[in-house]
């Protein structure tokens, strides 16, 4: 398969992956971009063991969770790493949320439960993104995560029962 | 609202379009990349060919220095010195 075909049918999805994971444009706009170079480079060990758009989502997806890492790293390491130029960045580290999918009648509530889901353990904020925003059924998230349909079920519980209880948290 | 109310807003949510320049942005970034990779072929052919010179150079310096102790061992008249 071209390059160029991956690119034009998974382009919006890539996009829209990363802006639910980082959840403002700018860092969405440089994960999409660093997400197609590394397609670009690995297309050549694409052995064709599930469909072109599974591997792309599992891209995505890895990369995604990596950036988050290195952002709280950097957040936490801030101050050490201020020291050495280019190595830190405070714009970048404090990106604010902007998430333009969301509709603004309810922006405010899907805000919080957005960066709610953003405290989830990884595999538990993949199978909630997968399952509940891309909309993608739980086989289809199993394929990605490299786990049983079951494992899917259960992490999708396992993130319901910690967002309720984060909910429950800042009520009291 | 009870949690399940909650998750159902995360179906509400819509595809956003990237902008404009993201093509534009992700054609630069490939460049850039095939660019990266190309400067470290050259890089890696020159190191490899400094590497193989620098051998062939201590190769037949050890090659002279064989011949040179040879023609000294073998030649019970002259001394270490090359003296008769």
């Amino acid at each position: 398969m071209e390059f160029s075909d991956i690119y034009k049918e998974n382009r919006d999805v890539v996009y829209n992956v990363c802006l639910h994971y980082l959840q403002n444009v700018e860092d969405a706009e440089d994960a999409s971009q660093e997400i197609f170079v590394l397609i670009h480079d690995k297309i050549n060990q694409f052995k064709g063991d599930s469909t072109v758009k599974t591997w792309v989502y599992r891209i995505t997806v890895n990369y995604c969770l990596d950036f988050l890492k290195s952002k709280s790293r950097a957040k936490r390491w801030g101050g050490l790493l201020r020291v050495i130029p280019g190595l830190y960045s405070e714009e970048e580290a404090f990106r604010e949320f902007n998430h333009p999918g969301i509709i603004l009648e309810k922006k405010e509530e899907t805000e919080q439960l957005l960066r709610y889901i953003n405290e989830l353990p990884a595999q538990q904020k993949t199978a909630i993104i997968l399952t509940q925003i891309e909309g993608l059924t739980q086989k289809e998230a199993a394929e990605i995560i490299e786990v049983s349909i079951k494992a899917v079920e259960s992490l999708v519980g396992r993130a319901k029962t910690n967002l309720k209880k984060m909910y429950d948290k800042a009520r009291d | 609202m009870n949690i399940e109310d909650k998750i159902r807003l995360l179906g509400q949510i819509e595809r956003a379009t990237p902008s404009p320049f993201l093509d534009a942005k992700i054609q630069q970034r490939l460049a850039k990349s095939q660019e990266v990779v190309q400067r470290n072929l050259k890089w890696a052919i020159g190191i490899a060919s400094v590497v193989i010179l620098a051998n062939v150079l201590v190769l037949s310096m050890n090659n002279k220095a064989d011949e040179l102790s040879n023609g000294l061992i073998y030649q019970p008249n002259y001394n270490w010195y090359g003296e008769k």
